[in-house]
């Protein structure tokens, strides 16, 4: 129990009663059409898609485990948290190609990329299994949110878990996405300043940033405050290893589709922005702010341990951050900070509600159920799917003990044995349907056996997680490329359209040829006119000579990912009076102006032609959402 | 309890970022309502 007074409660409704509200008026944008419904009629510019990617992924059980990690860990505990830079690369390439696809949804571009039975298996599988799994991750935050309410008013469990869901689907339920991503901006807001305020009070109450370290060498332990802080190379609980394999998983993973368990609620947020450029920047900024958000929750956990450096129970440490807040403001800012935990929370689960009605709205019904539902129809689907998610939802919440083990297996088993295809789908052409089936197939056996049944009969040795990945990749390997080879590549017709459509990166040779060769893209080669140059780097661009992958995109791509480390550890250098942090902040804050100058030019001239040929591609991919191919 | 220790704090910065979000929400609407 805390100290709550009535100035408190004044505020927390008072926030509650705007984001509410706020959200629910949207309601007359959302009954328009399934595009409205679902993707605010891909029309959102760039800082609305990325207040709701750092929106959506701050819930309330996120302060919880990276407090955990942070004060058993100290900052190499931030490298867990890391996996979420797979959008640092994945913007200037993931969310390029997937918005040109003008998929809806994963599930729908498994059918645009691939062709035929293998597709639909795809997209069927896919759809049901997101969900289901958007039914999970609901059940799994709004019991984290319950233990929130039981910490701090002693409510029963299920309080939490059940009445923030229910004042989120107000508001989801009438509005849909329009109302998702006006209430995540909305929540953005309150829960940056919250963010702020409640860092910087633990830095000041601990004594400031000076005290802070000092604390630390004077208890021994200066090596919290090293990030490269390696346990060794294979062993301990922080090995090289299992750092080289992260970064791996979390850099290169920004090439494919699916790399991150993340990408399937991104993936909506890229698909309702306004044009390429705007996605681009969109997911870009979306992970920045996720990362920097990061670095001020880790500073105030390091005064937390220094005011608390006793605690051995993980489950009160985790604690931390929100101590921080309850214990430490004043009457007023409490009603505030508990607004801001209210806010974290209805962001992530209006997200997840309106995700898991689009699958089963656009991959189930729309495509396999009812092809010629009218729009209005669409909108009433989506609505009642929300709802029976939300009862699904409460359902999953009250046995969440019981799986949560078979929960995290299935999360790990969708991020390790299929990242490879993951990205090969997006890379190369030969991958077909087959392939990528196969390796899901796989994927299933394979993990099983590797997890639990093999060490079960000591025939293997209980692998750390960082080995199972290799592990798995190589035997995954072993059934998806066989698969691919002794299969047809997907029909050159199907190629061609997809890749006029997106301009995929990487092995596309022959389908580029063949493109060519039907005069439906023109052979850059024999480019004609004067190009300006400015240190290298190109300055104007015709629509066709944008479409190519060039050296400035590979500067954009190799630059992203460094830039991120700057902001995220310069940023905690700074907030700890480090001077060396100011070099590292001011270094990542010009790498990310050299980019936007790298890029800028090239996404503008790339937006413009693909809204040039939008309208006749949204045309295409309704046809053939309707079964009549184009 | 963790070992450490007005009218501004209590009140009026929560009514400035009050404000800031109502001044938010009625521009949204407004923008994306036309």
């Amino acid at each position: 129990m805390i100290r709550f007074g009535s100035i408190d409660i004044f505020w927390t409704s008072l926030f509650l009663l705007l984001m509410v509200g706020g959200a629910f008026w949207f309601y007359r944008l959302a009954r328009r059409s399934e595009s409205d419904f679902f993707l605010a009629g891909r029309g959102l510019p760039w800082w609305l898609p990325a207040s709701s990617v750092f929106s959506t992924h701050t819930a309330t059980d996120t302060p919880m485990w990276i407090t955990g990690v942070i004060y058993k860990d100290g900052l190499r505990g931030l490298w867990y948290t890391f996996f979420s830079a797979w959008t640092a690369i994945g913007a200037f390439v993931a969310a390029r190609i997937f918005r040109r696809s003008l998929a809806y949804t994963q599930a729908e571009w498994q059918s645009l990329r691939f062709s035929g039975l293998g597709a639909e298996l795809l997209r069927g599988w896919m759809a049901g299994w997101q969900v289901f799994m958007n039914m999970f991750i609901l059940g799994w935050v709004g019991i984290a949110m319950g233990k929130v309410g039981e910490l701090v008013f002693g409510w029963p469990v299920w309080v939490g878990l059940i009445v923030p869901s229910l004042i989120t689907a107000i508001y989801t339920l009438a509005a849909g996405y329009w109302g998702v991503v006006m209430g995540d901006f909305l929540q953005g807001i309150v829960a940056v300043f919250a963010i702020l305020l409640v860092s910087l009070v633990g830095v000041v109450a601990a004594g400031g940033p000076g005290e802070i370290t000092g604390k630390l060498v004077e208890l021994g332990q200066e090596w919290r405050l090293d990030p490269f802080a390696f346990t060794g190379v294979s062993d301990g609980d922080f090995p090289m290893l299992w750092w080289l394999t992260m970064l791996v998983i979390a850099v290169v993973g920004g090439f494919g589709m699916g790399t991150s368990i993340d990408w399937y609620v991104e993936a909506q947020r890229i698909q309702s922005a306004k044009t390429v450029r705007d996605a681009t920047y969109g997911l870009w900024a979306g992970g920045a702010i996720t990362l920097i958000r990061n670095a001020f929750w880790a500073v105030s956990i390091l005064a937390f341990f220094v005011m608390l450096p006793d605690i051995k129970d993980t489950a009160v440490s985790e604690l931390g951050w929100f101590r921080l807040g309850f214990e430490l403001l004043p009457m007023g800012l409490i009603g505030v900070f508990f607004g801001a935990i209210l806010a974290i929370h209805l962001s992530t689960i209006s997200s997840h509600l309106n995700l898991g009605a689009l699958y089963f709205t656009r991959d189930l019904y729309q495509r396999y159920l009812n092809p010629e539902a009218s729009e209005q129809k669409l909108v009433v689907v989506g609505r009642w799917t929300t709802a029976v998610l939300l009862i699904g939802s409460f359902f999953y919440g009250m046995m969440m003990e019981e799986i949560t083990q078979w929960l995290i297996f299935a999360l790990w088993l969708m991020s390790a044995g299929i990242w490879l295809p993951n990205i090969l789908q997006v890379v190369w052409w030969r991958f077909n349907a087959w392939g990528y089936l196969a390796a899901w197939m796989a994927n299933l056996g394979v993990s099983w056996l590797v997890v639990w049944i093999l060490p079960g009969f000591n025939l293997l040795p209980e692998l750390p997680d960082h080995i199972q990945f290799w592990l798995l990749m190589a035997l995954g390997a072993c059934f998806f490329l066989p698969a691919t080879f002794l299969t047809k590549p997907e029909p050159m017709d199907r190629l061609v359209q997809y890749y006029v459509m997106t301009r995929p990166l990487g092995w596309w040779g022959p389908v580029h040829r063949e493109a060519v060769r039907r005069g439906l893209i023109e052979e850059t080669k024999k480019e004609s006119g004067p190009v300006t140059r400015s240190m290298g780097i190109r300055r104007s661009w015709t629509p066709e000579a944008a479409q190519e992958w060039t050296r400035e995109d590979w500067i954009a791509i190799l630059l992203s990912p460094l830039v991120y480390t700057g902001l995220l550890f310069g940023l905690v250098q700074v907030l700890l009076m480090q001077m060396e942090g100011f070099a590292l902040l001011g270094a990542a804050v010009i790498g990310t102006l050299i980019i936007y100058w790298v890029i800028d030019p090239k996404l503008k001239a790339v937006s413009e032609e693909f809204e040039a040929g939008q309208a006749r591609f949204l045309d295409e991919v309704e046809a053939r959402s309707r079964w009549e191919e184009a | 309890m963790i070992p450490a220790e007005g009218f501004f704090w209590s009140w009026i910065l929560p009514a400035l970022i009050f404000g800031v979000s109502l001044w938010a929400t009625v521009a949204l609407y407004r923008r994306f309502s036309r």
